[in-house]
């Protein structure tokens, strides 16, 4: 449909927009390029806030993942898990990468 | 595919033997049943059987095989009943008790993997774990449908059994039903409830009693095999019947 299209665009500029944010706070606080990510174990998942301790359960099983592959896994709207995610990313739970128009979450290969 | 895991506060409890005569029970029924003994610090499946499995639970969370090669079909089951045994090497224990919490990271991770490739040919897993809370009980409880928690009325059981619904089963938001375990000859029901307290007596889906002939097959049979008509085997089908 018409309208989800014009829907799944402004969610994607909206994406662009906290990254711009993110990354210009990131320059501002001086933060180092590489952050230590932090373990998403059962005990730590335990603790996690009920709304995202789904979504990080999901990606504990995917390693790799957009949020639209999340919610579809979680049956929660795109929208929802996009917010999650980036929620897990700036706490440093998981990474996130840029591919083209897709935003990926994802766990470093070791 | 229904995951249940058994789990219980203390050790001890009857969680093996009671894993077993699930899956056994569930077997007979015409369901195809995978069990699996993820008490990785004290396995005790093995025991019970005479199987060399080629592959442990321990080097499908190690990586070192898939989720399906770790199976072996129990003969004499239906054809229904497959068992996963965990290694008792010493080595092997002291690896997956580790506490490292990358290393659990990727296990829960392979756990939650593993599940997904089972889930269209197996009707139930049914994982034996270790008691308390360590990583290898938590990780299957995060991975499971429904948890049994089986206690004694030990009071130090009981209390332990209740913190834990309190602050796992209830905050994950986990299904979960207790079972009373070697409920000695001649407590009453009433007495049971009261010692159980209003908050276990809400999930108490069975009292099993505590019987002799249990204790002298040695950990070699359940007397749910022996004894299909044994009052701890009715109590079996009773289990399965609620949680089926
Ligand atoms: N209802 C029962 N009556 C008597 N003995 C029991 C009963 N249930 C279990 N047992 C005995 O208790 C011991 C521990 O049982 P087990 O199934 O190995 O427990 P767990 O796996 O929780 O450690 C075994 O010796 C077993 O025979
Ligand atoms: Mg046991």
């Amino acid at each position: 449909m018409k309208e989800d299209r014009v829907i799944e665009t402004i969610l994607e500029k909206m994406d662009r927009m906290l990254e711009l944010e993110e990354e210009t706070l990131r320059i501002i606080s001086r933060e180092g390029e590489k952050r230590e990510l932090k373990p998403l174990d059962a005990l730590t998942l335990l603790d996690l806030p009920d709304h995202l301790r789904k979504t990080a359960m999901v990606m504990n099983k995917l390693k790799e993942a957009t949020a639209k592959e999340v919610a579809d896994e979680t049956e929660r709207e795109r929208s929802i898990e996009s917010a999650y995610l980036n929620q897990l990313h700036r706490e440093d739970y998981l990474l996130k990468r840029r591919e083209g128009r897709k935003v990926i979450f994802y766990f470093p290969e070791e | 595919m229904k995951t249940i895991a058994i789990h219980s506060y203390r050790g001890g409890t009857g969680k093996t033997n009671i894993a077993l005569s699930m899956a056994e029970c569930l077997a007979r029924r015409e369901k195809k049943v995978f069990l699996v003994d993820f008490d990785l610090r004290a396995p005790s499946l093995e025991s019970f059987f005479e199987y060399k499995p080629s592959y442990f639970v321990n080097d499908f969370l190690t990586g070192r095989c898939d989720a399906k090669d770790v199976f072996v079909k129990a003969e004499g089951f239906n054809d229904g009943l497959f068992l996963g045994f965990a290694s008792s090497e010493i080595r092997e224990i002291k690896e997956a008790m580790r506490e490292d919490k990358r290393k659990q990271m990727k296990i829960l991770s392979r756990i939650l993997n593993g599940k997904d490739l089972l889930k269209d040919e197996v009707d139930y897993l049914i994982v034996d774990t270790a008691p308390g809370l360590r990583y290898s009980s938590t990780n299957v409880i995060l991975s499971s449908d429904l948890v049994l928690l089986v206690s004694t009325l030990d009071k130090s059981d009981l209390d332990g059994t209740k913190r834990m619904i309190e602050e796992i089963h209830e905050i994950l938001d986990m299904p979960h039903f207790v079972i009373i375990n070697k409920v000695p000859e001649g407590v009453s029901g009433e007495e049971v409830s009261k010692e159980v307290g209003d908050k276990l007596s809400q999930k108490m889906i069975c009292t099993i009693l505590c019987y002799c002939e249990v204790m002298s097959l040695r950990g070699r049979q359940t007397i749910f095999h022996q004894q299909p008509e044994h009052p701890f085997s009715r109590a079996i089908e009773e289990i399965v019947d609620k949680i089926s």
